[in-house]
């Protein structure tokens, strides 16, 4: 036996809380006036009451989170400190304007805990070998609660001459402006992908996909378009979760040149998971290829 | 399964060889033919999870299951050469337990290291050699086709 480990339990903790951020809890329009509507997140059921004031939320033990309705979504705040939040997502403009449609919507369940996701974020090595998707350029940025990753690729499944800018804005709700070349044709598009843990060993991924309005393109058309980019990121997402289902976390990861900034990106996360007064100086990341 | 089960999962663990009271000898993960040529099979039944995997010229070779890189299952992935690559990023496993190419990387690191067992085949069974001691592989060795955990 080779033994080239002092420790040979490669098990790691998992974290002893869901992190602090805003929380997409779904597409707005699925929570229709006077309907009370039942989710289950953070390991409790979450009761979404709208009315014509505005919606409340209540989880139990008379405890109510803050709630936000912003580009088209349902947030909330999660916070084991139950402080106010520290940020609001920003509005994207693209999210309230006729040439754009409004989100299509999809939703999976991964049987892993949630900081599974984020590492795609930095891991640049993964595009190749998991999406068939080498891409050319790849930056990442961090700055505060924020962290950006834009990529240069060209897929066969999400199109040519792909630019992606996806921005997570605390660690759970991202969104990503995407152009890419479909049949000599450029379209935009942008994504919103979004979380909430259900457990410690499962989130549930709640994703929308918008595109700019093609001038001239019929209501049918266009719903059928933005189907089959619902459709090519579940294709793209399913590829993840075989990978994410059957796997260990490795807290300490060996890494290459190549590898992209994952020890970065993941202390950057960490923020999340400890008290404000714990979080730690120089988790910012000045914009850079990897 | 239960709502329990559905949403709160247990996750997948490399266990800890050496917790496993049992004396030195050829374990019997697999009857021969239960993997082809270039295929690989996921081992439970062992003191910890490996991979077990017939490559080039039918060498039997066995690591680890997770890859030590960023942790996915080497069983998910392709058998080429005499070696295993990793789903997730292409790393490239010899049978001996060490990385030789990392597609993206000028360099490989010199830790891109990992556990291997030996492998024996026998009379229609394949065999991997466990001491908690960490003592090399013994043909002549005790030959336990039964296991249960």
């Amino acid at each position: 036996m080779n033994s080239v480990f002092k420790e040979d339990v490669l098990t790691s903790d998992l974290p002893d809380r869901f992190p602090r951020g805003w929380f997409a809890l779904g597409h707005q329009r699925d929570f229709p006036v006077g309907e009370t509507k039942n989710i289950f997140g953070f390991n409790r059921k979450i009761k979404v009451l709208r009315t014509n004031d505005g919606i409340s939320i209540d989880v139990g033990d008379g405890e109510s989170w803050p709630v936000l309705e912003r580009n088209q979504m349902i947030l909330v705040w999660h916070d084991v400190e139950k402080g106010d939040p520290d940020y609001l997502p920003k509005k994207i403009d693209e999210c309230y304007s006729d040439e754009w449609s409004d989100y299509g919507m999809a939703s999976f369940v991964v049987k892993n805990n949630c900081r599974e996701l984020i590492d795609n974020m930095a891991d640049k090595g993964h595009f190749g070998p998991v999406h068939q998707a080498p891409f050319e350029g790849f930056w990442n940025e961090a700055k505060d609660h924020t962290y950006t990753q834009e990529m240069t690729a060209d897929s066969p499944i999400l199109g040519r001459d792909l630019f992606s800018q996806a921005t997570y804005e605390g660690p759970a709700y991202m969104t990503t402006y995407m152009s890419a070349v479909h049949d000599g044709m450029k379209v935009e598009s942008r994504l919103a992908v979004t979380h909430i843990p259900l457990t410690l060993t499962s989130f549930q991924i709640n994703f929308g996909v918008m595109v700019k309005k093609v001038p001239g393109m019929s209501a049918e058309d266009e719903a059928a378009f933005i189907q089959g980019y619902v459709d090519a990121n579940n294709y793209a997402f399913g590829q993840d979760v075989a990978i994410w289902e059957n796997k260990i976390y490795i807290p300490d990861p060996v890494v290459c040149d190549g590898d992209g900034p994952l020890r970065k990106l993941r202390k950057w996360y960490g923020q999340f998971l400890v008290n404000r007064a714990d979080i730690p100086s120089g988790l910012d990341l000045k914009k850079r290829e990897f | 399964m239960t709502d329990q089960e559905l949403i709160a999962p247990d996750l997948p663990e490399q266990r800890d060889p050496k917790k496993a009271q049992l004396k030195p000898g050829w374990y019997k993960v697999a009857d021969s033919n239960d993997i082809g040529s270039m295929e690989a099979i996921q081992v439970d039944d062992f003191p910890t999870q490996i991979v077990v995997w017939r490559g080039k010229d039918d060498q039997l070779s066995a690591l680890d299951l997770y890859c030590r890189h960023m942790g996915a299952s080497l069983a998910c992935g392709e058998v080429e050469e005499d070696g295993i690559r990793c789903p997730f990023h292409a790393w490239r496993w010899s049978g001996e337990g060490s990385c030789n190419e990392v597609p993206y990387a000028k360099r490989i690191p010199p830790k891109a290291v990992t556990r291997s067992w030996e492998v024996d085949e026998l009379d229609g069974s394949i065999y991997v050699w466990f001491d908690r001691d960490g003592n090399s592989a013994d043909l002549n060795g005790e030959r336990i086709d039964e296991l249960s955990f």
